[in-house]
Parts: structure tokens; sequence; C-alpha cells
């Protein structure tokens, strides 16, 4: 499957997907010239593809949507959710395979046709290299389609994005909140101009993020997309749109009422609806130039995968078996004899807000915050002021909520780079640098 | 909570980090305080909950042993402990120097319904060891159904539409008090002065040492978990939560919240009650959870030689 | 009654006694310098535990019984003390051992040592007293090793082997010792002690308490694992442990005899040099078995009895060597696992399957469920039938051993529970007891 050579995907696409003005939730008739008539013929392949996220992102309801919308439009579907026993914040990947005929084939998609994530920070977070991490598992095919989504693009520049704050940060932190609420007051998510996004992504606008991404994932960079999302719509949601749109066999109308089904089963109101269609018309339109991209399931061409079975791994994929034998009791047993090995788990990666000292804040109570972070993030420094480990940090931000200087401010891990890192001048928080790791990363 | 020094300490973390527990987790900033306060001699002995995951292998962050048990019977397994321990240094087969502190760490759905038989046996037996009940008050682990600890009115996985919890939260202090512990408190994790002062004294005594914190959940209840330690002090300002301690069979509130907020302050802040202001204000049930808790302080108040003063 | 008056220089160190199954249990704890003993009451096991205390109350033994409110409660804490370096010593039957399920795969799996005697007592429902396996077997894919006895002297040998066994670093996971209630948990026989200080020599102190959790360094027991891969690694470090448990036992059984001057091998074989029929059965009713081998075979039948003493490694290669020569193979169930019949039969057929053809006829019967009696001529009967068998080729369906007299008791006791005139009095099953076999 794949895209076949009629297809007219073209590296001159550009990698960041600006969308057109926002339809303004009018429902659209699908305009992808992969008809339903077509999907009939004999012959299809299987469409495997994953949706990637973090636990509370309605990641599972988002593959449900997926699979919900290509099950209206006639296809068994096979949509399984796989979370670890961690929890909220934590990486979350639904798995949704669709097929003429009831779909065999379980588990992991070790090889999808495409992939979306919610969250673009996750890249960053799943491929820092530790023993617990399995990096070498975000590789996909290099004809794989990736969908990236920037969510909470925030048209409102956020505080620490202020300049020069080392000269005055008390005064840089209360302009922007007032600049801050000022713009908020008259922009509704959608209607943010192009500007105002440009300004407030300037990282990743440009292929810089693209390439990095097309390196960390083993893609060709001409198959990443970029999808900057306004605040409050919903990044799962938009997954399951961009890849309902590759897939060009499921019509807008078969999308409203999938989603209008898994939410209303997912027990969330009105108001989650109406989020969820303004994030489909938008997802909708963004990735329209891209329609039916995926088109394995119209392909009547021969292909070997028509069995159901995936077989770019028909043996052990260059793995062997090995015989398990006796090892000593010592290590034979499920028994950790290390200590604070929890160390290993970034879950700095969780989050998307951290916290910052504001050092000309900070009384020196030497206890409330330290005592506050229920994940030992927060210690006490040289100066009797605290650091923070931005490593292990899940931005709970319960300590600024109890300092009661407001000592410590949240940051927007989507704020720019000079705003970040003049922050990070004033307190010398390395962790600070985790914001915008993919591109960061890619320097190295 | 004032910002004096008190019994609180700075010093590194005993804890590390790195948990998969959920960002702003009460149970967690529970277990963290009084692993602290008791240093690292102790063995955690867990039941199946939310805490469970603290450990899975390869990742610990506790630089003390941890063994984890079963749902029903971690205050049995704290007693198989104790009893070795005892046993093999009376024989003088392992060095007497270090007092080793055995920690029960069970949550509300453990404490309250399928291990209460082993708690229960644990404190006849007048077992040497502490006790922390983390009550988030559900199933958390699940999915946040309702256990015997979900309050009255409280929307859960199992009681997701409709009135919410149908009965009021079990009285596991009165159930453990029954049994005449050596010491028995109620904490939270946001009063941390309180907890500190409380495992100091329960140190102090031997036999079982009880403690039931209340751990708001982000996850569960439904608030950004920003707010916890907003809400663990509405859960104390309003009365919801006492702060109680029972030493030598006399119960003492450790903070007598005067005047006592509405309930209605709390109930607002959390996800898990909104059904009770909108669409429809339900004054019937937030009537009746207020009157709970006013009964519950006037009550002990008569109780009182003399009224205590605010 | 004491006797001692053999010749050897063993039995003179060694004392002779009359005891039930349960005291030669209760011995075997005490000899075995049992450190910690979680108990909870159940018939017919409770004898040993009552023992047990009287000896920590009187001195006798040094260390710790302390009751529980549950065998759960009680797994655990055998469990936690085990890993915590005590050597610890359980019993329980029939329900009490269900009840602890759950707790004994999770023990098996934190692979620390110690031995609990159950005492085979049929399941509920109906409720009932006395013995058959369903207990004992719904354990066996725990992780816990098991030994099965034939007597009281079995017995006792059985829990000091165990000891041994189970601590051995190359297995380390706790031991069953399963005998049966009342045909021997009540029953008193001759049971030879060993001297203490013999025992002392062949069963040292444990030496891994700086391994354990009273050890100097930290450790975190029975984590969670996050996936399947991790989760099969150590599942299947049991495996190996429990097939690599059969030759380590071979090990402690020649230091046992040299001991003892008793054998204990993970297959009792009995008359079998020259036999071209064998029983197959587990338990104390191998000795009923031995009379009916021993009445055949003055008859001329060349049969005899091959009786597992260990279950749990299953000795399959030494089965199949001993029975893969036979014409007839008749396998005795104490037990019976619904939908499929006899479990032993099941794990007989699947250990023979592995010999070439051609293979003995396999025959199936169930017998002493709820310790109903089985008779000499019973043994004899089914010896009859895998004659038949192996000669005409036609293997006959499982049966069911229950005769018109059962029958016709049965449905009196129909007419009573159901006051039923309709039942006529002493009559047999409609269907003939042969019925099933048509």
């Amino acid at each position: 499957m794949k895209c076949t050579s009629d297809h007219h995907i073209t590296t001159s696409l550009p990698s960041v997907v600006t969308f057109p003005p926002p339809a303004k939730f009018k429902p659209q008739v699908a305009t992808t010239n992969r008809s339903v008539a077509l999907l009939l013929d004999a012959g299809f392949g299987v469409l495997r593809v994953r949706i990637h996220g973090r636990g509370g992102q309605g990641i599972k309801t988002s593959g449900r949507v997926l699979a919900s919308a290509l099950f209206g439009e006639g296809f068994a579907v096979q949509d399984a959710p796989h979370f670890g026993a961690e929890r909220r914040g934590a990486p979350v990947v639904a798995s949704i395979r669709a097929d003429r005929s009831f779909v065999r084939e379980r588990g992991r998609i070790e090889h999808p046709d495409a992939v979306a994530w919610a969250d673009e920070t996750l890249l960053g977070a799943l491929r820092r290299k530790t023993p617990l991490s399995t990096s070498a598992a975000l590789r996909l095919d290099p004809d794989a389609f990736v969908v990236v989504v920037v969510a909470g693009v925030d048209p409102v520049p956020a505080p620490v994005r202020m300049k020069a704050p080392e000269e005055s940060p008390e005064h840089a932190f209360e302009q922007a909140s007032e600049q801050a609420s000022e713009q908020a007051s008259d922009q509704t998510p959608g209607q943010c101009s192009r500007e105002a996004l440009g300004r407030s992504t300037g990282l990743l606008s440009g292929r810089g993020p693209a390439r990095t991404m097309a390196a960390t994932l083993g893609v060709d960079e001409a198959r990443i997309r970029i999808l900057m999302l306004p605040p409050e719509l919903h990044a799962g949601i938009a997954c399951a749109v961009a890849l309902a749109r590759l897939c060009g066999v499921v019509r807008w109308e078969t999308l409203l009422g999938a989603i209008d089904v898994e939410l209303s089963e997912a027990g969330v109101g009105e108001a989650a609806r109406v989020v969820a269609h303004r994030t489909a018309s938008f997802a909708w339109d963004a990735l329209s130039p891209d329609a039916g991209v995926l088109h394995s399931l119209a392909d009547p061409g021969p292909s070997p995968r028509r069995a159901g079975i995936d077989t770019r791994s028909p043996d052990l994929g260059g793995k062997r078996w090995v015989s398990v034998e006796r090892d000593d009791v010592s290590v034979a047993a499920p028994r950790i004899l290390a200590s604070r090995t929890s160390r290993h788990n970034p879950t700095g990666g969780w989050g998307t807000k951290h916290p910052v000292l504001r050092p000309e804040r900070c009384r020196r109570c030497w206890w409330i915050c330290t005592v506050a972070c229920p994940d030992s993030a927060i210690s006490l420094g040289g100066h009797g002021m605290p650091t923070i480990d931005q490593t292990h940090c899940k931005g709970c931000m319960i300590c600024a909520t109890q300092c009661p200087n407001q000592a410590l401010v949240a940051v927007d891990d989507f704020a720019s780079a000079e705003g970040a890192e003049g922050v990070q001048g004033v307190q010398g928080v390395q962790g600070v640098q985790r914001l915008r790791g993919i591109e960061r990363e890619g320097h190295v | 909570m004032s910002a004096g020094r008190g019994a609180v300490t700075p010093r590194p973390h005993l804890m590390a980090s790195g948990t998969s527990m959920c960002p702003g987790c009460g149970g967690l900033q529970v277990v963290k305080q009084i692993y602290e306060h008791l240093g690292r001699d102790v063995v955690f002995v867990n039941a199946a909950g939310c805490l469970t995951l603290l450990a899975p292998y390869p990742t610990t962050p506790f630089q003390s042993s941890w063994i984890y048990t079963s749902m029903a019977s971690a205050p049995a397994g704290a007693q198989g402990l104790v009893d070795a321990i005892e046993v093999l240094r009376s024989k003088g087969r392992i060095s007497g120097r270090r007092r080793i502190h055995v920690v029960v760490l069970t949550g509300d759905g453990a404490a309250n319904g399928i291990g209460l038989s082993s708690t229960s046996g644990a404190l006849d037996r007048r077992l040497d060891f502490y006790y922390l009940c983390y009550d988030n008050e559900g199933y958390g682990n699940t999915g946040h159904q309702t256990s015997p600890a979900t309050p009255e009115g409280a929307r859960t996985s199992t009681d997701a539409l409709g009135p919410g919890c149908s009965q009021p939260k079990k009285d596991l202090f009165s159930i453990w008090a029954a049994h005449e512990p050596s010491y028995l408190a109620t904490v939270i994790g946001a009063e941390p002065q309180d907890l500190a002062r409380k495992v100091e004294r329960a140190r102090g005594c031997q036999g079982p040492k009880m403690f039931i914190a209340l751990a708001p959940c982000p996850t569960g209840w439904g608030f950004d978990p920003k707010d916890a330690g907003r809400i663990g002090h509405l859960a104390v300002s309003t009365g919801v939560w006492a702060l109680r301690e029972r030493v030598d069979g006399k119960t003492v509130h450790t903070k007598i919240p005067r005047p006592r907020r509405l309930v209605e302050d709390y109930l607002r802040a959390q996800k898990r009650f909104q059904h009770l202001f909108s669409p429809v204000r339900r004054d019937d049930v937030i009537q009746r959870i207020q009157a709970r808790i006013t009964d519950a302080w006037e009550d002990w108040f008569r109780g009182q030689p003399t009224r205590p003063r605010a | 009654m004491i006797a001692g008056s053999e010749g050897s220089q063993r039995s003179q160190r060694s004392e002779r006694r009359l005891l039930t199954g349960n005291q030669a249990a209760a011995w075997g704890a005490r000899l075995g310098g049992v450190d910690y003993v979680p108990a909870f009451p159940i018939t017919p096991q409770t004898e040993i535990i009552e023992a047990l205390a009287a000896w920590f109350d009187d001195g006798s033994l040094m260390g710790r019984l302390t009751m529980f409110e549950s065998e759960h409660s009680m797994m655990t804490a055998a469990g936690t003390a085990a890993a915590a370096g005590a050597r610890t010593f359980t019993a329980t039957s029939s329900q009490g051992l269900l009840y602890s399920l759950e707790m004994m795969y999770a023990v098996a799996g934190w692979r620390v040592p110690f031995v609990m005697v159950n005492v085979s007592r049929g399941l509920a429902s109906p409720i009932t007293l006395e013995s058959d396996h369903n207990d004992v077997l719904a354990a066996r894919d725990t992780g816990f090793l098991q030994i099965h006895c034939a007597t009281a002297q079995e017995v006792l040998d059985a829990v000091l082997i165990a000891f041994r066994w189970s601590e051995d670093r190359r297995v380390r996971l706790p031991v069953i010792v399963n005998q049966d209630g009342f045909s021997l948990s009540f029953t008193r026989e001759p049971v030879d002690i060993p001297n203490e200080d013999a025992v002392r020599a062949f069963l040292p102190t444990r030496g891994d308490l700086d391994e354990t959790l009273s050890g100097p360094s930290p450790q975190s027991l029975g984590v969670a694992v996050l996936d399947g891969s991790t989760y099969s690694y150590f599942r299947y470090q049991m495996e190996r442990a429990a097939q690599g448990a059969l030759p380590v036992l071979l090990d402690i059984e020649k230091e046992f005899e040299s001991m003892t001057g008793r054998r204990f091998l993970p297959i009792d074989e009995y008359r079998m040099h020259d036999a071209e029929m064998a029983i197959v059965v587990v338990g104390s009713l191998g000795t009923q078995a031995m009379v009916a081998v021993d009445e055949m075979r003055a008859e001329g039948v060349r049969v005899g009895l091959v009786r597992p003493r260990v279950l749990r490694p299953f000795p399959r290669n030494a089965l199949a060597l001993t029975l893969g020569r036979m014409r007839g193979v008749a396998v005795v169930d104490q037990d019976l696992s619904p939908g499929f019949g006899g479990i032993l039969h099941g794990e007989i057929a699947a250990a023979l399957y592995a010999r070439p053809e051609p293979r003995p006829s396999l025959t199936s019967y169930i017998g002493g469920l709820g310790g109903r009696f089985v008779s000499v001529t019973e043994f004899k009967r089914i010896v009859d039938e895998t004659v038949v068998a192996s000669i005409t080729g036609h293997v006959p369906p499982p049966r069911l051993l229950f005769t018109d007299e059962e029958a016709r008791s049965i449905r009196m006791l129909q007419q009573i529970a159901d006051d039923a005139p309709q039942y006529e009095l002493g009559a047999p099953f409609a269907s003939g007891l042969e019925g099933d076999r048509a």
C-alpha cells in the first residue's frame, strides 16, 4: 500500500501546514476523489495507523472516532488502545486497523502506514535514550506518513516570551499577563491570525522541526505534516480527523457522526462536542491537500498484505529465538536491588507546563514548595532557594499555587526559545532547555 | 498553614522522582512526607492500588525495602515480616541495632473493603507497624469507581450519571478506633506541619499506628493538578476532612476550622460534584451533605468538657 | 510406643514411634528447626498447628506461631516471613488452600523458600471432610513444588527434604507436602523419627539471610512488570527452576538415604522390574494398591505399581520410561476435572505420548473422591479390564468407581431428601451402572 506512483505527493509541499481561513464549522462534503464505490472493488490492503498521545488527552476516544468513521464507511475495523500502568500524562497509543474483511492480525502495529502525534513533546520525551524507553520503536518505515499536532498554539504571547526578563523580570511578567488577558478576550479559537501563530510558534515554523522529526522517525521529510492547533481545540480529535482525511475514504458527514457517537459514549457534554466539531473542521481543511494519500484501502493492485498478515515482518524480522535458561535466583525473581532507580524515568516529558523560579520573589522559606511537590522534583539549593528538577517535574504546578509569594511561575512549554532562555538566564534551570527539545536535540 | 519551621525541616528527599503517579497525586505527596519523617529504615508492604506502580520493575523511588502483596492482605504481610525479624533477632541471627518500621500502604478500597479483615487481624494482634491508607475516595487505579470511601453525591465511573454516590462515606476512623490502636490519626498532604507532628508522636508508640490520609486526586475528582493543595485546604476548612488524632482512647481534633466554610466551596471546585450545581442546583443534596458535616462537628463539640475555642 | 531396637547404627540414633500423619508433619517441622509458623485452623489439618503451638509454648521449639484471620493472610505472612529469612512452615487443607490460592501464585513468584503441608480434603460443593486431591491439584500451576505421601513416615521425611529442596538456590520455590485427610492425617503408623543432630547436619539453618529483607541492603520484591517480555522471562525462570529441581532432588535424596536408609525418589515403583501391567496412583491409596499387586502377583499377573511422589516438577521422563514398556497402564485418579476427567490420567497420557509406538493401553478410573473407599478387589478388577484393553486394543471410556450397592444407597438418600415415594427403594439407576460403557 502506501502511496502509489500515480498519486500526486510531491516533496514540494510545505512541511508546515498553513491552514486555510477557518471554515466556520460548516459541514463539508468530502471532496476526495476516492469514491466509496472504488472501495468496493476487490483487493484491499490493510490500513494500519497509530495515534500517539498522553493519558488524559482522549487518545482512546480519538482512536475510536477514527475506527467508527471507517466502520461507518463499511470497513471492518479494529481499534485497540494501549496504555501502560502509568497515569495521566504518560504516553498512550491507539492502534487502528481497517480492512474489507474481519481484521485478524493483532497487537502492536510495527509498520504503520501513518502515525499521528497529539503532542509533539512526546517525540522528545520518548526519544531520550534511557534503558527504559525504546527509542528504536519510534522508527517508522521511510514511506510512512506523519502528522504532528502542536496543540494549544496560543496567539497570545506567553509571559516568558517577554524580552529582557533579566532586566526587569517582575515588570515583564505583569506586562505580559496584561497583554495576555487583553488578547485572550478578543480572540476566539480558530480565529487566530497567521501572524499571531507565526509569532508564537516561531520554533516550529520553517523546515527545521520537520527535518529533525524526519531524522528521528526515519521517514521522508516530505511526509511530515505539522498541524498547529489553536487553543481549546482537541489534539486527539485532530489526530483522528487528520488520519481520516489522509485515508481519503471517510466522508465528512460520516466523520461527524462518528465523533458524535463516540463522544456520547464517552459521556462528554455538548460543549466538548462543539469543540470536537470545530477541531474536525479545522483539521479536515488543513489536511485537504493530502486527502487520500493513504489509499491502501482502495488499492486494487495485487498486495502481499491482502491476507491480513504484515508481510514486512513475516519472520522474526531479523531477530531470532533464544533459549531462556535458568539464571541464578538473585536475578531470576522480580526483585529490585538498587535504590532510587525511578530517576531513570524522565517524567519531565509528561507535562506541557513547568515551573521556573523568580528568585527575587523567593523568601527562602525553604520548605513550602519542596514539601508540596509530590514528585520530589523540588529540592533546596545552595542559597536556600529551591532548584527544580525539570527532567522529572510532571508540571502539576502545585508549587506555583502553594508559594505564598508567587516566586514560582508556570512556563508554557510552547514558549519561544528566547523567552525561555531569558528566564533560564535568570535562575539557571537547565530543564527549561527541554522546551522545544525536538529541535534542540536535532542540533546536538 | 503557617510558614513556621515546626517539625518540618529541610532535608534531601529520600524518595526519588520519576514515579508513574499522576501529576499532582495527593497519595504520593503524603507517602513522600511520611517516608521522609520515618527515615530509610522502613519496609513498605504494599496492597494493590495506585501506589503499586510506585515500583514497577526495574524502577523504585525508594532507598528502602518494598514488597508487593495483594489487595486483601498487606497487613498480614507486615505481620509475617515483623514476626520473622523479631524471631531472627531473638535467635541472634540478625543484629538488633536498627529499628525497622514496617509500613503498610493501601488505598481506601483495600482499607475499607477487601483488606478490612486482615487489618482487623493485625490490630487484634497489636502488630507493631504503621498503616497508611491514602484515601482518594474511589478505586483510583482502575479508573475511579465507587468505593466504600466515596462520599455522598460524588460521581465516579460507576456512578457516572444521576445523583452520584448514594451512600455517605464509610467511617473507617471509627472502625479502626473500635480496635483501639496505639495511635490513630487523619492527615492530609496539604497540612505538612500537622502531619509531621503526628508521625513524630506515632514514633513513640508501640503497636499499631494507623493513618488515614485524604488524598486529593486530580484524575478521579476532576480538578487541575495545580489546585491539589487548595482542594486539600478546602477539605480541612470546610470540615469535610477533620484532622484528628486518637491516643489512649481519646480523640482530639488537631485543627478546628473556625469558622467552617460552607461545604459548597469544596464541592464546587471538583468536577465530580458539578452535577450538584448545574444544570439544576441540587440544594437538597448539598444541604444533606452540609448537615452531615455540621452534625458531626456539633456532636464532637457536645462531647467535650469545655467547648473548644476557635 | 517407642522402639528403636533395629541393629543398624542409623536406627540406633533414631526413635520409632506411632504417629498420625499430622503428628509426623509437625515432627518434620520441629526437626527442621522451623522459625515461624503462620497458622489458621481447618479440618483435617488442625492437629499440626496445635502440636507446633504446644512445642513453641513449652520451649521444645524456638520461634513463633501466629494465628491469622484467614488462609489468605496466613499465606501472605508465610511469604513475607520467608522473604525475611525465617525458616517458615505452614499447613492447610481444601477450602483453605483455595482461599489462599491468589497468594500461592504471588509468593511462588517471589521465589522464597518455605514448606506447606496440605492435608487433602474434597472441595465444596457439596462440602465434605474426607480426602481427595482436587485441592492440591488446583495449586499445580502456582509454582509450588508438590510432594505426595503414602505413609506417615513419608510425611515426616518429605517435610525435611522439602526444606532442603525449597532452600536450594537452584530451586528457591515453596514446596507443598501433601497427605490424605483421615487415611493419613488421623491414622497412626510407626514412624522413624531421625536424630536431631543428624537432621541438623542434613538441614543447616538458612544461609541466605544477607539476600533477604533482613539483610543489610534494601530490596523491592514482587514488583509489577509492565510488559509481556519481562513477565515471560520471570515466569519462565520459575519453569526452569522447577524443571531443574528434579536432579537437585536426586542429590538431596542421596544424602537423605545415607542419614536414614530410606530412599525418596520422584517416583516409587513397586514390583515393576518384570511387570507388563501397571497401576498409577498418588498418595495413600498407593499402599492399598500394593496389596492388590501382591495378590495378583500370587495369581500370576505380572503387574506393578507406579506412584509418583513428586507431581511438580512432573517426572515426565522417568514415568515415560517406566510406563512406556508396559502393555497396559491403569490410572486411578482421586480427583476429577469436570469436562475432562482424571487430571493425572491426562498428565500420564502426555508423558507417554513422547514415547514411540507401541504405547501401552491407558485406562482411566476415578476413585476415592471425598474419601470414598477403594477396595483391593476393585484394584484387581481395574487391572483385569486394562489387561483386556491391552489385548483387544479397545480402551474403555473412563469409569467412576461406584457400585450397585452405592447406587441403592443414593436412591434411599434421595427418597428421604425429596420425600419422594416414587423412587423405588433400592432400585438401581434406570440407565444401569454400565450405561456409560455402551
